[in-house]
């Protein structure tokens, strides 16, 4: 990514999206941060929490998978976005140009 | 040792049909396919579609509307599957990545594969994987130390 920092997204699995039948694509910009692989990812805790809220039980044994709590953090910046309404992919995606 | 199949790319240089490198009852475990290419503008283009095998093992993914691909053109096609836990973490982790070609098929896309990567949590656990990869991650963190110790 560091060499080619053109990246998509797909959100398509409701499982690990949250997103039930819809499928969308974010096409972006990626920088990868790995200048502090043990705190450079805390900022973003609150919006984990959020998503997963068990990871506060993970965090309480940090000391015990420090590989676990090395993170580099990829920051995306979206260029275009295509979304298919009702997860239809047969038919064409609505594009919206950033 | 089947586990370590889960380790390896396999396919490159030599010839291979798609059965020879996909094993038709893993990848009949999977409800879809993920195809990605890279579109005009350089970016990697991703769309979900459904996929069926044919009696003789082909691969044939149901044709999405998408903008075209480079005739040709190398795609990978992931399929993949998660579970979640309700308590916390995920459970049934396991994927088939498919690097290959594709040819138009009466409406579908024929997957011709070249090269194949796994793995199956259930027949690698996520502790040994992660275990195997500690010379690659020990390699990156090498790389880094320089920026570090500036």
């Amino acid at each position: 990514m560091k060499k080619n920092p053109k990246v998509s997204l797909l959100f398509s699995n409701p499982e690990g999206s949250g997103i039930e039948k819809q499928v969308v694509l974010v096409q972006g910009i990626a920088k990868c941060d790995d200048s502090d692989l043990d705190h450079g990812w805390e900022r973003y805790l609150p919006m984990w929490r959020k998503k997963e809220p068990y990871i506060d039980g993970f965090l309480a044994a940090r000391e015990q998978f420090g590989w676990f709590w090395k993170r580099i953090v990829v920051e995306v910046e979206p260029k275009k976005i295509l979304a298919w309404k009702n997860g239809d992919t047969s038919k064409p995606a609505e594009a919206i140009s950033l | 040792m089947e586990e370590w199949r889960h380790l390896q790319t396999r396919g490159g240089n030599q010839f291979m049909t798609s059965l020879d490198l996909v094993d038709p009852d893993r990848i009949s475990r999977f409800g879809y396919g993920v195809i990605t290419w890279i579109d005009k503008d350089g970016f990697p283009f991703s769309v979900a579609t459904d996929f069926l095998l044919s009696e003789n093992g082909e691969i044939l993914l149901k044709k999405p509307s998408a903008p075209p691909m480079m005739p040709g053109g190398r795609v990978g096609v992931l399929f993949n599957h998660i579970t979640g836990i309700p308590t916390g973490g995920y459970t049934d982790r396991r994927y088939m990545l498919v690097w290959g070609r594709v040819s138009e098929d009466q409406g579908f896309l024929k997957l011709h594969a070249e090269e194949l990567s796994e793995w199956d949590e259930k027949i690698l656990p996520f502790d040994k994987l992660c275990a195997a990869a500690v010379p690659q991650a020990k390699k990156y963190l090498e790389s880094l130390q320089p920026s570090i110790d500036a």
